[in-house]
């Protein structure tokens, strides 16, 4: 990890929930991978409100430039300086050889699947995303055409539901923090019934994006309690094997 | 050189009166390894230890307040003989000097806790963290089960009865005082819309820190340990003033985490000056070196040189 200073160029207010800034960067930062975020904190920022650093999650990279989502009710304008604290976070594990991959936004709005699907659409990974609840509020046009869209509905259920988890080589998960272990416990209990011979690591992955304190594993405020040794969603995570995850 | 605990067979002895406080730098001080220089630190107090493993926190953990934090997380950890396991060749080479924080959970564990940490290398100390409702006995018994081991022992001591809690320590033969624990409180977490109770801090937190340090210092012969809400050097010579020796800085590393080294140097007498033409003010981490360094590499003065006049005496 390592502190560099950005500078916003753009910011575009996508969507009442959502606004997309453009940062120029550090050459470092060109080095990300889907599944890591920067932790940011204004550069003039007068007083200490708001106190801990926000986690901006990149969607999109060119060169030079870094595309981050962030919630609409941030305030953030052109020609401010941030300073980052990166990368948070390691890559999000993706299986190799996979060709299709199921992704769920449970109640969450699917901003960390955003560059994850740009980046292996491009590699001909057929990618299903599936939205529940808060999360059908996001903008479709932000996501990569390849992507199927799946609706689903409260309870939990969603179109040919068996056959999504029968013919994905990974499902990922998200979920607010609020919500984690009843979403993750249940997709880990579906996945179990639907496919019980066999259960590879990393087949289903849960994204842990809690609110940090530190970001750099140093306070314990995001340990997720696993059957081996504890995990932390800031430095191990987010995307964690839910096979480890102890949900009691 | 800075005593941190009393004159004694070990005394406890720094470099640089600043240290991340208990809770806020990990086990080993890994996690910043990158991000500041450690050895400009005094020492590097680890998160708290208890003898058992102790289990994360359920539910909210991290709740933003107005200027400031709270903080739930349950003081996880591996319980101290994996600890010791997992981090005991860490702490051997650390590059600062490592003092361990143990949670008084109870007399024989804060034993068996001493008695393990004593043959770790690099270890140079323990600081105790009382309980909140921790009495003068309780305090007592405490500090008597923590001679298992010959490292000199801080006492940390509650905000909120911080003077009362002092004495008691002090009496009891505690090297140190770490003044003061963060408060507990309770605030509502906007995403899950429950209130959640935990310690809390912020550079408001100074002012109480402060007031508790000054009363303290008045009344008890031993050396006190400034914490709480410090996010500047000024904040910093503040506690100095008010008859702390060192000062813990806490939550303003999770912020920005260079402000523990600029506190640190500039406590410490390390800011890079005139040399590379900046004010000891726009020093940031990785500008250059330091006065400190600079000094020492001055050439020894060569024997053959003419030796300096004497001084005129008196007729």
């Amino acid at each position: 990890m390592r502190e560099t200073q950005a500078l916003i160029e753009r910011v575009r207010r996508v969507s009442a929930d959502v606004q997309q800034v453009d940062l120029a960067v550090d050459p470092a930062l060109m080095q990300l991978k889907p599944g890591q975020a920067l932790f940011v904190r204004r550069h003039n920022q007068p007083g200490w409100e708001p106190y801990l650093r926000e986690l901006w999650i990149p969607v999109d990279m060119r060169p030079g430039r870094l595309t981050v989502e962030i919630a609409g009710s941030l305030d953030a304008a052109p020609n401010e300086i941030v300073d980052v604290l990166s990368p948070v976070g390691r890559p999000i594990p993706v299986r190799p050889r996979i060709q299709h991959l199921l992704l769920i936004a449970d109640d969450a709005l699917p901003t960390p699947f955003v560059f994850l699907a740009r980046t292996l659409s491009g590699g001909g990974v057929a990618i299903t995303l599936v939205l529940n609840g808060l999360a059908a509020r996001y903008p479709l046009e932000l996501l990569s055409p390849e992507v199927e869209i799946v609706r689903g509905d409260a309870d939990w259920s969603w179109p040919d539901q068996v056959a999504t988890f029968q013919w994905a080589d990974q499902v990922l998960i998200l979920a607010p923090g609020y919500r984690q272990a009843d979403a993750y416990g249940r997709l880990l209990d579906r996945v179990r019934q639907i496919r019980t011979h066999d259960l590879p690591d990393h087949y289903a992955c849960g994204l842990f994006y809690d609110r940090l304190a530190c970001g750099a594993g140093a306070c314990g405020a995001c340990e997720v309690r696993a059957h081996d040794t504890p995990l932390l969603a800031c430095s191990d995570g987010p995307a964690l094997d839910l096979k480890r995850v102890v949900f009691r | 050189m800075i005593e941190l605990t009393r004159t004694g067979k070990t005394p406890l002895v720094v470099e640089t009166p600043v240290m991340p406080a208990a809770g806020t730098f990990g086990f080993d001080g890994a996690a910043y390894r990158d991000l500041l220089d450690l050895t400009k630190l005094g020492a590097i107090v680890t998160n708290p230890v208890t003898w058992r493993p102790r289990r994360v926190a359920h539910g909210t953990r991290v709740v933003p307040l107005p200027a400031g934090v709270l903080v739930h997380t349950g003081l996880p950890n591996l319980g101290m003989k994996r600890t010791i396991a997992r981090y005991r060749a860490r702490w051997a080479r650390s590059l600062a000097p490592v003092i361990v924080h143990v949670m008084a959970t109870s007399p024989a564990e804060v034993a068996l806790c001493a008695a393990a940490l004593e043959s770790c290398e690099g270890v140079v100390g323990i600081e105790i963290g009382l309980h909140d409702q921790a009495t003068p006995d309780d305090i007592a018994a405490i500090l008597d089960a923590a001679r298992e081991t010959t490292l000199p022992a801080l006492v940390r001591v509650p905000l909120y009865s911080a003077v009362e809690s002092a004495r008691a320590a002090a009496a009891a033969g505690a090297g140190g005082l770490v003044v003061a624990a963060p408060p507990r409180g309770t605030a509502r977490d906007p995403e899950s819309g429950q209130l959640v109770g935990g310690r809390v801090y912020g550079p408001w937190l100074k002012a109480q820190a402060l007031r508790a340090v000054g009363q303290i210092a008045r009344v008890v012969d031993v050396p006190v340990i400034g914490c709480g809400g410090i996010h500047s050097a000024d904040d910093a010579r503040d506690f100095l003033e008010a008859g702390a020796v060192a000062v813990q800085v806490d939550t303003a590393t999770w912020v920005q985490p260079h402000l523990l080294e600029v506190i640190a140097r500039n406590l410490g007498g390390l800011e890079l000056t005139r040399v590379a033409g900046a004010l000891p003010d726009e020093w940031q981490p990785g500008m250059g070196e330091t006065m400190r360094l600079l000094r020492d590499r001055r050439p020894a003065p060569n024997p053959d040189d003419d030796p300096p006049a004497p001084p005129d005496l008196p007729e």
